[in-house]
């Protein structure tokens, strides 16, 4: 095999263009490796060659994803792939969405394979085509290097065109894909066993995975605004100026209650916004362009809501692990029913 | 639950069935490059839009624009 030629996808921070204040950094084509490309040259050794790097803000892709995705696709096709690998996006939401969308284009539009990593958690994994391999990473780039070890091991396997081992294995997600081997006892012998490990408390690997969809029924509608209780919800990170309750501006482990009787607006001297996912001055700025307490209000007086439940909730959303997002949810959720809220308004980012 | 994010797929693929779609990641409800009133119009748009689809009924994850 002579050497290959590879496309690689950061977004601007891995790109050297800048954090969240350079997220609209519009796509643009680098000669050769750069920032975490570096490494993974080395990894990649000889056999393959980083030629060119495309980097893009995220929010550029994630919100304009159709003027953004056919450059990002020009470019890369420009450099002549024969693979594209994207990341490793870690547990960043818009970067792994990122990811996923300039590979599932590489397949189609370049038809060459392609290749990414992220954290098992990141909401990019479920919008990954089923024919682009994601390699498991780490949460944050702490694990870089094995990280990126892992990546260069599968985009060397696909290059050689060499069968892939199991997905726990060779560090990869599973893609569903199943392949047949012998067992040297039974499925009875094999399903007895297990058991009995379970009921000792022992640890057991399951040969079938149980896809854990959450399906969350859609709430019936409310007959009559004017007669609802509203409630209000938020992840964007406002908070009382200060952040006296000190929660986290990422990977948060706590929610805030504010008390909304008797404040008429979300000015910027008694709130900020403390989310270190995004460029959030102009949040500080304006507290409303988070958390709308502005038209609410005015809506309260019109008769167009029947009632607000006078809480701000608020938290940031901002790498935070499903399962606690699910347990901050629960409690919030529980305040609300005690208070009989009917609805709730909730933002995000 | 009306929920308002700029990048609807993440509330769609985790199952949110009543998603609103905001204006941008750093001013979800806002445009700073509008004039105070054009951006509170906006803002207004977009809350209406997030409070009227919790009167309509759905059956799994829809998105909503102000438009």
């Amino acid at each position: 095999m002579g050497s290959v030629r590879v496309a690689h996808y950061l977004n601007q921070f891995f790109g050297g263009v800048g954090g969240e204040e350079k997220a609209d950094a519009l796509p643009e084509v680098r000669t050769g490796p750069v920032g975490p490309g570096q490494l993974l040259q080395q990894l990649l050794g000889a056999d393959a060659t980083i030629v060119g790097t495309v980097v893009c803000g995220d929010n550029r892709m994630a919100e304009r994803p159709a003027e953004t995705l056919p450059v990002v696709l020009g470019l890369l096709r420009d450099l002549g792939p024969d693979l594209v690998v994207a990341g490793p996006a870690f547990n960043a939401g818009r970067y792994g969405l990122a990811c996923a969308a300039v590979c599932a284009a590489a397949r189609r539009a370049l038809d060459i394979p392609a290749v990414t990593a992220m954290f098992p958690e990141n909401p990019g994994r479920e919008a990954v085509d089923r024919s682009v391999l994601v390699a498991v990473a780490g949460p944050t780039a702490a694990t870089m290097k094995a990280d990126l070890e892992r990546l260069a091991g599968l985009a060397l396997k696909i290059l050689r065109q060499q069968p892939l081992g199991p997905a726990d294995v060779d560090g990869y997600l599973p893609t569903g894909r199943r392949v047949n081997e012998f067992a040297d006892r039974t499925g009875a012998e094999r399903m007895v066993e297990m058991l009995l490990k379970r009921l000792r408390g022992e640890p057991y690997v399951s040969e079938l995975v149980v896809p854990r969809f959450d399906r969350i029924p859609p709430a019936p509608p409310v007959p009559d605004l004017g007669r609802t209780t509203l409630g209000l919800v938020t992840t964007s990170g406002v908070v009382r100026a200060g952040n006296p309750e000190g929660i986290e501006s990422w990977r948060a482990t706590k929610w805030a209650r504010y008390p909304l009787a008797g404040v008429e607006a979300l000015s910027p001297e008694a709130f900020t916004c403390v989310h270190g996912g995004y460029d959030n001055r102009y949040i500080r700025a304006n507290p409303h362009r988070a958390v709308p307490l502005d038209v609410l209000r005015r809506y309260l007086r019109e008769g167009r809501i029947g009632r607000l439940h006078e809480v701000l909730y608020t938290t940031v959303g901002n790498v935070m692990p499903v399962e606690r997002a699910r347990r901050l949810g629960r409690e919030v959720a529980q305040e609300l029913r005690d208070a009989n809220v009917q609805a709730v308004l909730f933002t995000a980012t | 639950m009306a929920f308002c994010s700029a990048i609807p797929t993440i509330p769609v693929s985790a199952g949110v069935p009543r998603v609103i779609h905001g204006k941008a990641v750093p001013y979800l409800l806002g445009d700073p490059s509008l004039p105070a009133e054009r951006e509170a119009a906006l803002r207004e748009a977009l809350t209406a839009r997030a409070l009227a689809t919790l009167t309509m009924e759905v059956t799994q994850p829809t998105v909503f624009t102000a438009d």
